[in-house]
């Protein structure tokens, strides 16, 4: 188990400003699941990342894996771009990675189960520039996971993968943490992917403002949430809030959420000829849904990853 | 032990490996030289010689240092692709220590230095120059202490930068005049006053004149008025000191 106690950092600016990432953040996450760290741009997700693996020195706290120093574990890390020799192949890759680590690998002894699941068995010898982003993703995972690390950090590893790549890089790696016990730490803003995540710990400004089971999470938002997208979300915004309160939220600039309520409920609320309503659906409620009630801040998907995926 | 040797090999031979799968970069490294020398030693054949002997052999010890200065150099700029790739990233969280970081830098730095200069050396029949054996061997093993005090100038120079843009102005403004004003590309004792100062405040002079010293050992080409070879050994390796623990702490850091 991964403990975090009270991590606070601060960093100094070249002029002597001080900037505050983190305020005394607290969470845990257990061997064989995938906690997901979730948090909009400068809430302090990349200073924890770089403490967890000791890139940047502890000010204030404890980071322990198994009731002992993270120092002391071996992490294995996957970085947001791959941190892969694009002249070497993917054996090599492995085998230098490896050898970093004090251990060394031979060919006969690499594990074929790992190499299938990855799907990385024909393209041992292939060089890393010429693969695909997707399988830079599993060579990267390969040799992290033949380091046989006790920790597996992963800072968005989804970055430039298509949709249907980003699943089934998950359920890989989710396979890998159950199947080895690993504790598995996710810094992703894929929030569709989070929601899949056996533990959610979300972090605003510093601090961490939630820490649970994404089903608990979303507990406050009922069965299903209606969503309408508005030319005039405001107007329409403020229509609904008369009549439903506090279950009423603004997910987007142009899009109102309402909680615990069926399309049955707003139909008669909302003229169905307007034409500023570009769309009304109701739906199961995400992470994202939780994430805007919690910190008031819209999380994109970023469209254009996935187009340059 | 396996936080160092191990990974030192290991990053090692892979800027080897990196090496030498870059065809142009491979090309380019082993025939600039050549082009340099036989460029320089045929232009200036029968309008320079130095101290009795043709241009082209003063000259080719002084190509040798060139060699190494480039080869170490450029090899250190792989610091820069790697801190921008990424990959530098996965050898800092890794347990290899620091120490084995910079040693393997300067292990490869000085294999591509040496294995090019004796590339180089399938010229010697061409120059006139007939070394001894004790001199061609003590000059290959102070060439291996060239090649590791340059590959720590670069690293010094290459862990600041962030592009490797800037690495090539600095060769441009600094390196190559380190060299030129360093005894390799004229003889000091002909310069004028104030070029000869210049030249005896550079601390390349000293290594250059103990490589020249070796390299003609025993025969009559041995150059003159050089400083004593103790005082250019520890020049050579008082700055191979600074720059290998300045490379440490800055590692470290």
């Amino acid at each position: 188990m991964l403990s975090i106690h009270d991590i606070a950092h601060v960093y100094t600016g070249d002029s002597g400003t001080l900037t505050t990432a983190l305020r005394g953040v607290s969470f845990s996450a257990a061997s064989g699941q995938v906690t997901a760290l979730v948090g909009p741009n400068g809430s302090g997700k990349t200073t924890l990342f770089r403490l967890i693996n000791g890139l940047l020195p502890l000010q204030q706290g404890r980071i322990e894996l198994h009731h002992g120093p993270v120092r002391n574990a071996r992490i294995g890390v996957v970085f947001q771009s791959p941190s892969l020799d694009p002249y070497l192949t993917v054996f090599e890759n492995i085998r230098h990675h490896v050898l970093l680590y004090g251990r060394t690998v031979r060919r006969p002894q690499l594990p074929v189960r790992l190499l299938n699941m990855l799907d990385l068995s024909d393209k041992l010898d292939t060089r890393t520039r010429e693969l695909s982003g997707g399988f830079q993703r599993r060579v990267e995972l390969a040799k992290v996971l033949l380091t046989e690390p006790d920790l597996l950090i992963l800072d968005e590893p989804f970055s430039g993968l298509d949709l249907t790549a980003r699943e089934a890089f998950f359920s890989l790696l989710r396979e890998v943490t159950i199947e080895r016990e690993l504790t598995t730490l996710l810094i992703t803003h894929v929030l569709s992917i989070a929601t899949l995540c056996d533990r959610v710990v979300l972090l605003e400004n510093g601090n961490c403002i939630a820490d649970d089971f994404p089903e608990h999470l979303l507990e406050d938002f009922g069965r299903t949430v209606v969503e309408i997208v508005s030319a005039d979300a405001a107007r329409l915004f403020d229509r609904l809030r008369r009549h439903f309160g506090g279950d009423v939220l603004r997910l987007r600039e142009d899009t109102v959420l309402l909680k615990n309520v069926g399309l049955g409920d707003v139909i008669s609320l909302v003229d169905v000829n307007d034409a500023s309503i570009k769309d009304m659906q109701a739906r199961r409620p995400g992470l994202e849904d939780f994430f805007v009630l919690r910190t008031g801040q819209y999380v994109e998907e970023r469209e254009e990853d996935l187009l340059a995926a | 032990m396996s936080t160092f040797l191990l990974p030192t090999y290991s990053l090692w031979t892979r800027d080897l490996k990196h090496f030498v799968r870059q065809r142009s970069r491979v090309i380019g490294a082993v025939g600039q030289p050549f082009v340099i020398w036989i460029f320089l030693a045929a232009g200036f054949r029968n309008s320079v010689s130095v101290d009795g002997m043709e241009y082209g052999a003063w000259l080719f010890p002084g190509v040798i240092l060139l060699i190494a200065l480039f080869a170490a150099i450029f090899s250190t700029i792989s610091i820069i692709d790697d801190r921008t790739t990424g990959f530098l990233q996965g050898v800092l969280t890794s347990p290899a220590s620091r120490t084995s970081i910079l040693w393997s830098k300067m292990l490869a730095g000085t294999t591509i230095a040496v294995v090019q200069a004796l590339l180089f050396m399938v010229l010697l029949p061409f120059s006139g120059i007939t070394p001894t054996v004790a001199g061609f061997l003590l000059s290959l093993l102070f060439l291996t202490g060239i090649g590791m005090l340059f590959t720590m100038l670069g690293f010094v120079l290459a862990w600041r930068m962030s592009s490797t843009q800037g690495f090539h102005a600095v060769m441009t403004l600094l390196l190559i005049p380190l060299w030129m004003l360093s005894g390799a590309f004229f003889p000091v004792d002909g310069a004028a006053d104030w070029m000869q100062l210049v030249v005896r405040l550079n601390p390349l002079y000293y290594v250059t004149a103990l490589f020249q010293q070796l390299f003609f050992m025993g025969s009559s080409m041995a150059p003159v008025d050089v400083p004593a070879p103790w005082i250019s050994l520890l020049v050579s390796g008082g700055l191979f000191l600074l720059f290998y623990l300045y490379s440490l702490r800055s590692l470290k850091a």
